[in-house]
């Protein structure tokens, strides 16, 4: 897995001295072919099916690492029309950003001892932090930053204390092992745990710290919102099951709050992006409706509660990935993100509408796309956890087809609106955007072992 | 004044380190401490600017005073037997005094109020050696100070200071500022380190000198003062900003940067010895000196106006070139290089 990471370091070495007519390509290729060695890790082993040195890989690991990678050169495709009137340099330090962001979360996914995991967990923050700051197009993007950047070190900073304090007592912290540092009757573990799992809750993010997520979203270029919804918040869920491995049983007890906390997360998440009216913070929210099952799925502590959870997890990022891409198609050309602007696009743009089509049906959770799999998994780890959990994952899911469906028929149906000039056709680089995106969702229905 | 005096001064301070460091009797300490400050004195005010010789005439007070704590301190730790009530806590009378005196004259929480004032007044060259050169006298002492008894109040400033450098920092725009309280923060981390072993304490320092050195340097090259003007050199001297903005990002403790390696021993150690109450306070302070940092660091990085564009890249050739590339792949890597060391000394 070595040759994987160093990969990425040699792509941004690529990067950083190639021609500038060539530096798109180079990135863009260059990420595409780091699938492959990524696709060859892919073993059907439920356990740990390699081991090299510090890194490791089981289906988890090997899972979001294909997903991240993937999304490379979609994230590059996506963003080089935006930044054709940037300075050469300037594209270059874009692109660099990206494959490095993508260089450290590989070293996340793979890492085999959960201090290279933090290490790494963290140093996917700066890269992310350029991209939402430095290339966001409004004012607000200096406090979207600061507020992402403030939430993440606020949970990771405790992470760190307690990482380093499991390592004292049980000596490693390597991710092969099972090991309990606290015994279970005593009262320290409660905010062992908490510090443990709050870096994480911050990350997916759960309902009560997720204000930093629409301000990013919005703010970001559509490379920043890509990575962010389709990678970065699967760090907190990847992070949270790899660490509820420290605990075992004896966290489930403070896990019920947390449970309690999602599923009223969930169920409000979807209010709030039935009246939204920017159509970034529309997907940005229903992102955080669709983690706060994920939250749910892991914190129950089930076997089921996981798998639920890695498949919404793997969905939810190719398809909110899509959904982000889509809306930048439009905002390039319409220069607006409000819902009232963009009505009709279907009239306009019609092949596109089947990647909307599809992806909002995907969003929603309508069978046989995996989103309903991985919901159906994680919400019957919930209902096994209390029966009235029902009451507030079937608002959830009622609420969440309700946004779905309000979002895509307030953007493709209705009149097309007056006065835009110049919207010029859809690209053959835009509909290559959704068939990558949606081509690996679709295959996996029929595939869906690999994720069990 | 001169420029060929100043080996002199050099030598001496050099000399002050050597005789503190192997002398047996506490005279002899007391006397290289002195040596130190007033070989130093001079250097400071070397361009006798109204507002270095008010710099300078503040750290000869302070210091001067911290020198004579510590001659009373150490006269009465060779006195009789003096035995105050808080004995149980601080040891005897004598080790506080002469550790207070060193609190001070480091410039760690409660004695701290000098370090922003005279690092404001100074230039940057004399204030990077007043942060980092003259730091090392008083560690000296201080790590052969450090004991089972004394250890919790010296948590406890190290703990203060890393908040109190983070909060006082916040308001900062002169950058001169912002680094005299970066430096009690990172004196607050420093003591801590202390207090569990000599060779975390020493090997912090090392990396905070390492890591400081080139942010002095850089500003004082790009001569910038207020926040301001390192926003506006960022089109002037774009990697030259980088440097500082890297720099920053570094000193704040933020992976993949080196200077996350000693946030990363001290809590480490500190956890080892049960400290828990002293890591949490002082990632605490981390976290508010965070947004400092973070702020320079934008204005080093982030922020570009729609009209400004790139200045002929002529940075990248020579002497000054290498040297750029070289400190920033040292902050990018250095976390590389340092994990891998301390791993193969495990």
């Amino acid at each position: 897995m070595y040759h994987l990471v160093l990969g990425y370091v040699g792509l941004v070495m690529s990067v950083w001295v190639c021609d500038s007519k060539v530096m798109w390509r180079v990135g863009q290729i260059g990420g595409l072919l780091l699938v492959v060695p990524a696709l060859g890790l892919m073993n059907l082993n439920l356990f740990i099916s390699g081991v090299s040195g510090a890194m490791t890989s089981d289906f988890m690991s090997v899972a979001l690492t294909v997903l991240s990678i993937w999304l490379l050169p979609l994230m590059l495709v996506a963003s080089q029309q935006h930044m054709v009137n940037e300075a050469k340099f300037y594209q270059r330090v874009f692109i660099g950003c990206q494959v490095f962001l993508t260089g450290g979360l590989v070293l996340a996914f793979l890492a085999s001892d959960l201090l290279l995991f933090y290490i790494a967990f963290e140093s996917t923050l700066l890269p992310t932090l350029m991209l939402i700051t430095r290339w966001g197009a409004q004012k607000e993007r200096y406090q979207a930053g600061t507020y992402f950047m403030f939430f993440t070190m606020v949970g990771s900073l405790p992470l760190l204390v307690c990482l380093l304090g499991q390592y004292q007592l049980s000596g490693s912290l390597a991710l092969d092992l099972m090991f309990v540092g606290v015994s279970k009757g005593e009262y320290i573990i409660n905010f062992w745990w908490l510090g443990c799992v709050v870096a994480f809750l911050v990350k997916l993010p759960l309902y009560g710290t997720h204000l930093w997520l629409p301000k990013a979203h919005v703010e970001a270029p559509i490379a920043g919102s890509m990575v962010l919804a389709g990678v970065l918040l699967k760090l907190g869920g990847y992070g949270m099951i790899r660490v509820s491995y420290l605990w075992g049983s004896s966290a489930l007890v403070s896990g019920e709050v947390i449970l309690a906390l999602a599923l009223w997360g969930m169920i409000s998440m979807g209010a709030i992006c039935l009246r939204q009216t920017d159509l970034k913070s529309l997907i940005a929210y229903s992102s955080v409706g669709h983690m706060a099952l994920v939250v749910g799925g892991v914190m129950t502590g089930t076997a089921w509660g996981y798998n639920g959870a890695m498949i919404l997890m793997i969905a939810h990022g190719l398809v909110s990935s899509c959904l982000f891409s889509l809306a930048n198609s439009w905002y390039e050309r319409g220069h607006t993100r409000n819902l009232i602007g963009s009505r009709g696009l279907i009239m306009l743009f019609p092949l596109i509408g089947f990647s909307w089509l599809i992806s909002s049906l995907m969003n929603l959770a309508l069978p046989p796309a995996i989103n309903l799999f991985g919901e159906l998994v994680a919400m019957v780890a919930v209902y096994n956890w209390s029966v009235y959990s029902v009451a507030f994952m079937s608002l959830g899911a009622v609420l969440t087809a309700g946004y779905s469906l309000y979002m895509y028929g307030m953007s493709q149906w209705g009149n097309v609106m007056k006065g835009y000039k110049n919207l010029y056709i859809i690209t053959s680089r835009e509909y290559l955007l959704g068939l990558l995106h949606l081509m690996p969702a679709i295959y996996l229905i029929f595939y869906l072992g690999l994720m069990f | 004044m001169s420029p060929y005096i100043s080996p002199l001064f050099g030598l001496a301070m050099g000399s002050s380190v050597l005789l503190i460091s192997s002398s047996t009797h506490w005279v002899f300490v007391w006397l290289g401490l002195e040596l130190g400050t007033l070989a130093f004195i001079p250097m400071l005010a070397w361009w006798h600017s109204s507002l270095e010789v008010e710099a300078t005439v503040k750290y000869f007070i302070i210091q001067a005073m911290a020198a004579a704590v510590f001659f009373f301190g150490g006269l009465v730790m060779t006195s009789t037997e003096y035995i105050s009530g808080l004995s149980q806590f601080v040891g005897n009378f004598g080790e506080v005094l002469i550790m207070f005196s060193i609190i001070m004259k480091l410039g760690l929480v409660p004695f701290h109020y000098w370090v922003v004032d005279v690092v404001q007044g100074l230039n940057y060259l004399p204030g990077m050696v007043l942060l980092t050169w003259q730091k090392v006298p008083g560690l000296m002492v201080l790590v052969q100070l450090v004991s089972m008894q004394n250890g919790l109040i010296l948590l406890i400033f190290g703990a203060l200071s890393a908040f109190w450098g983070g909060l006082g920092g916040l308001g900062q725009t002169q950058m001169r500022k912002l680094l005299a309280f970066s430096s009690i923060a990172h004196l607050g981390w420093l003591v801590s380190g202390c207090v569990v072993g000599t060779m975390l304490g020493s090997m912090y320092f090392i990396l905070y000198v390492v890591l400081s050195i080139p942010v002095f340097v850089f500003l004082y090259i790009l001569n910038n003062t207020h926040l301001n003007q390192v926003r506006a050199s960022l089109v002037s001297n774009p990697v030259a900003a980088m440097v500082v903005g890297v720099g920053f990002l570094s000193l704040a403790g933020l992976p993949p940067f080196m200077g996350f390696f000693g946030k990363w021993l001290v809590l480490t150690w500190l956890l080892n010895n049960f400290l828990v109450g002293g890591a949490v306070a002082l990632v605490v302070g981390a976290l508010v000196s965070l947004f400092y940092y973070l702020r320079v660091s934008y204005m080093c990085m982030v922020i570009l106006g729609p009209q400004q564009i790139m200045v002929s890249l002529s940075w990248r050739k020579g002497f000054m070139g290498s040297l750029l590339g070289g400190l920033v792949v040292l902050n990018l890597l250095g976390l590389l290089l340092v994990g891998g060391i301390s791993s193969l000394s495990k």
